[in-house]
């Protein structure tokens, strides 16, 4: 290498090598941390879900959370069944109702029980079955040729069935069938006017009777037809009736959208049985507690477990649905849990800024004064506030109405006041302890020297600096807040029923907690990962808002 | 030099003490005397280097002017107005004139603002465009004209402190300082936390600046050679005492303090062959606590002039020795045993024991140096010192 290899480069020349990385704000790189942070991401997600859950979940449910239907009470998630009839599953709950389930899973209907023959010990129940005929659009049953109906008469192609309004004897409107084809898919065999006797389906009907409210128009379509001797009921849902042909007879075209019949038979519980040791049990009945007898069948075994479909969750002791109520109680738990936190993030921060900034006996002061709080027991204060707020009910008007705003009887503003007024001094102490410690920072000394007044260095230095800790001490706040409602709740001083928390909930739940132990599991297990899923976030943020304090 | 220049600040007999006592119940106050009623004056347009070492109240000093902290006692004239009465209200337009620039360039710039937040924010309080026709186009082109000079570039305005090196956070900072066009800037060690390629940048950035604003620096330091290289004139502190007050020149060719003698022995001198090593002057014991501190000299406990010593020769220890106090730890050479700690008063036992251990001589404290405090007082022309035996010591009349 010789010197003409080289040159000189001009002294201005722009050698800096520039670098090319983006510019990343704090928290761009606080995220970008805590995506890498995987249980902080698992505990993202379980977060993000149960507020889903909470905001969300009460929309695709068909129940209120003080919806209750005592007859349903205590069913659980798992079901275990009796099939009396093909696709004909019966349930027994603890208090001898019986409910049936189609083969899905979804409850089909209550039982009624009829007689109670106590000294049996043998219950009757009204068993009602539905059979539903759907219709094919069009169904061809036109009337044959040489069968001439009265001008009266309406005639259902679909159906194949012809019938007249008649004036009845008590001045209702009555629909007679006055003719069937001899296809109809429901009848066949012989009729004569108003008089069928033929089986639809294994039913012996003997006479319908079709009635309809000429009155109301919207009605006109629908017929009931009874039958007095056989429990039967049968809806034809049609739609609208035609004027009359060229024939002078009206026909019904394709219109008739299903039918729906009901028979109604004899259920019968036997439980003679039951608590009988084995040897006195007449034979081929040891193991037996309960015998369903349907149509002259005897079921004595348990034939089917599946799921409960109607109420995932089962059933609280009231007959409300679990899952609903568990999703309304999110709601509550996690909004007294958020508001909580939001205030005690602002008295918080405010005491805890001040406190520290003007330091010496100001801050002696203000400590002493969060000791105090602190040393009251929670519960005592929630106690004591209760008693004291029960009494207030302040309602505004607003447009003409008058609103309240705040009731002191219900139990979830008043926690949200005991929740918010206390547990601020933990965020007030940690606050304090940043503040003190950052106000002695170059950077704060330099907006001092320049004359920068204390609020704004409290909001422009202080607080944007104290905030990754803040931010996680509010993550760890959430469950603790959550845990503390339901924990309040659970001791019967939360909110009060019908509103739903986890910890009324698990409340409610503590007296069946043997036999009906579900109850207990659904919100516990919602406390449990709710407060998992914040805990794993938080401590994400920990690590992704100040490396530093990484552990291990 | 010119005699009729004018002082900008003056610092007479100020005093930071620090109230450490613990607890509510401790009955004796434990004051610490950071500073403890130091005198200077600096010109204007000049460099005034504060030495000395860690922890002996220059930083206090500085900060302490800048009102950071209310001074206990004494007077800050900054052109002839005195800072440590006036109230904060009166104090705020003073912010704008007197600017600092801190040691520690990665704590001295907030991590969640901008550098166009950070420069901006002098400009922001005192309102500085405000009669200005378009006050936000001023202030932008005012800021990337403060970040060209300080040897950064435009597009760095909106960039955050931790992209950048600690040599250009120093540049941030003294962008700050100069955003509010001060007349004094106290550099509080800026230069300590760069590296030594990055200190000559910086310091002959602020030496240009100097020249071309006439600014005036406090600088604060504890590299000798730096200091030497950018002051005029220098003050050497000790425990919160001024020491010596000189120009720069004079003090590196005649220092006549003890502590001063000492503190520049040992600059290093870089050259192997040199006998700087017999000449370097090492310093026994600790520095003393500032805390509740006796009166006397603050140097006196290790300056090898704050004795005298008295020989066997004169007659017996026992009468020339009792009731004097030990200048340094007596050691039994034979024994091993420890005979007296520094600075206990002998007693007759002792004055007996060191007769029997046939010591030929034992330093003893000059009673001045411990009981009274020497004032600062002019030695030469320029030339301050507070020792009271200057004269001897250096030989002059």
């Amino acid at each position: 290498m010789s010197k003409k290899d080289f040159r000189f480069v001009k002294k201005e020349s722009n050698l800096d090598l520039e670098q090319a990385r983006v510019s990343l704000t704090y928290w761009q790189d606080v995220w970008r941390r805590l995506k890498k942070n995987k249980m902080a991401m698992f505990g993202l997600l379980i977060v993000a879900s149960i507020v889903l859950f909470a905001i969300f979940g009460p929309l695709f449910t068909d129940f209120d959370y003080k919806d209750q239907e005592l007859l349903l009470r205590n069913l659980p998630p798992k079901l275990e069944v009796y099939e009396v009839e093909d696709n004909v599953f019966i349930h027994r709950t603890e208090a001898y109702n019986l409910i049936e389930f189609n083969e899905e899973g979804y409850v089909v209907d209550l039982l009624e029980q009829v007689t109670i023959d106590e000294a049996n010990k043998i219950y009757y129940y009204s068993y009602i079955k539905e059979f539903e005929y759907l219709l094919v659009e069009g169904g061809a049953f036109p009337l044959p040729a040489g069968v001439t109906l009265d001008a009266e008469a309406f005639y259902s192609e679909v159906w194949g069935i012809a019938l007249i309004n008649v004036l009845a004897d008590d001045g209702d409107n009555q629909v007679i069938i006055h003719y069937v084809h001899p296809n109809s898919p429901f009848l066949s065999g012989n009729q004569t006017n108003g008089t069928v006797a033929d089986t639809i389906e294994g039913l012996v009907v003997d006479q319908f009777v079709f009635t309809d409210d000429i009155s109301n128009p919207d009605l006109a379509d629908n017929y009931t037809i009874k039958s007095d001797r056989t429990a039967l009921f049968m809806i034809l849902d049609m739609e609208k009736t035609l004027p009359p042909n060229t024939e002078g007879i009206r026909v019904l075209k394709g219109k008739l959208s299903h039918i729906k019949i009901f028979s109604e038979d004899i259920l019968i519980l036997d439980f003679g049985l039951r608590g009988l040791d084995s040897s006195e049990k007449p034979e081929g009945y040891e193991d037996v507690e309960y015998i369903i007898t349907y149509k002259g069948k005897e079921t004595t075994k348990i034939t089917d477990t599946f799921s409960n479909k109607t109420y995932p969750w089962g059933t609280d002791f009231l007959g409300r649905d679990v899952l609903t109520r568990v999703m309304y109680g999110a709601r509550i738990s996690l909004l007294v849990a958020l508001i909580a936190t939001l205030v005690n993030f602002l008295i918080g921060i405010t005491y805890g800024s001040i406190s520290g900034f003007f330091g010496g006996s100001v801050d002696n002061i203000m400590m002493r004064i969060v000791d105090i709080i602190n040393s009251i027991p929670l519960v005592l204060y929630v106690i004591l506030l209760m008693v004291v707020l029960r009494e207030f009910v302040i309602d505004v008007e607003i447009f003409g109405k008058n609103r309240v705003i705040f009731n002191g009887a219900d139990g979830f503003t008043t926690i949200i006041i005991a929740l918010g007024s206390v547990y601020w001094t933990g965020m007030a102490r940690l606050v304090r302890g940043q503040v003190l410690s950052l106000k002695e920072q170059e950077y704060v000394l330099a907006a001092r020297t320049i004359g920068v007044s204390n609020r704004k260095i409290i909001y422009r230095h202080l607080i944007p600096n104290a905030l990754g800790p803040i931010i996680v001490s509010m993550t760890m706040m959430i469950p603790s807040a959550v845990f503390t409602e339901a924990f309040l709740s659970f001791i019967g001083i939360g909110v009060s029923a019908p509103q739903a928390s986890w910890g009324t909930l698990a409340n409610e739940a503590l007296g069946g907690i043997t036999r009906y132990t579900y109850q207990l599991v659904y919100p516990s297990l919602a406390i449990a990962i709710t407060m998992l899923g914040f805990n794993f976030l938080g401590d994400g943020l920990r690590d992704a808002l100040d490396p530093r304090l990484r552990k291990g | 030099m010119d005699d009729n220049r004018v002082p900008l600040l003056e610092v007479i007999n100020l005093k930071k003490h620090f109230d450490k006592s613990t607890g509510l119940f401790s009955k004796k106050k434990k004051i610490l005397t950071a500073v403890d009623g130091i005198n200077f004056h600096i010109y204007k347009g000049e460099t005034f280097g504060l030495v000395g070492e860690s922890g002996c109240g220059k930083s206090t000093t500085g900060r302490t002017i800048v009102k950071l902290y209310e001074p206990t006692d004494g007077q800050i004239l900054f052109d002839g107005v005195d800072l440590a009465t006036i109230s904060a209200k009166n104090m705020f337009p003073y912010r704008r004139k007197i600017q600092m620039i801190f040691q520690d360039p990665y704590a001295s710039l907030n991590g969640r603002m901008t550098v166009t937040d950070i420069i901006a924010e002098g400009i922001d309080t005192h309102n500085i465009f405000a009669g200005h026709e378009n006050p936000k186009q001023a202030k932008q082109e005012k800021i990337y004209e403060l970040l060209e000079s300080v040897g950064l570039k435009r597009e760095h305005a909106s960039r955050y402190p931790h992209e950048f090196s600690g040599g250009q956070r120093q540049r941030i900072g003294i962008a700050r300082a100069l955003a509010v066009d001060p007349d004094l800037i106290i550099c509080d060690e800026p230069i300590s936390a760069l590296d030594v390629s990055i200190q000559a940048q910086v310091v002959n950035m602020l030496q240009d600046f100097q020249k071309e604003k006439g600014l005036t620096y406090l600088f604060i330091a504890h590299d000798l050679s730096m200091v030497k290289h950018i002051s005029d004139r220098i003050g050497v502190m000790y425990l919160g005492h001024m020491m010596e007050v000189s120009s720069s020149d004079d003090l590196y060719a005649t220092p006549l303090h003890p502590y001063t003698k000492a503190l520049l022995s040992s600059i290093p001198v870089p050259d192997p062959d040199s006998d700087i090593k017999g000449s370097r002057i090492v310093l026994q014991g600790d520095v003393r606590s500032p805390i509740n501190p006796k009166p006397g000299c603050r140097f006196a406990s290790r300056c090898r002039y704050a004795f005298t010593e008295v020989t066997s020769s004169d007659g017996s220890f026992n009468d020339s020795l009792v009731g004097k106090f030990a200048f340094e730890k007596i050691v039994d050479p034979n024994s091993g045993d420890l005979i007296i700690l520094q600075g206990i008063e002998i007693t007759a036992l002792v004055a007996e024991k060191l007769t029997n251990a046939k010591f030929e001589s034992v330093k003893i404290t000059r009673e001045r140096c411990f009981n009274e405090t020497p004032e600062l007082v002019e030695i030469k022309e320029e030339h301050y010192a507070a020792c009271h035996f200057i004269k001897e010591i250096n030989n002059l009349k």
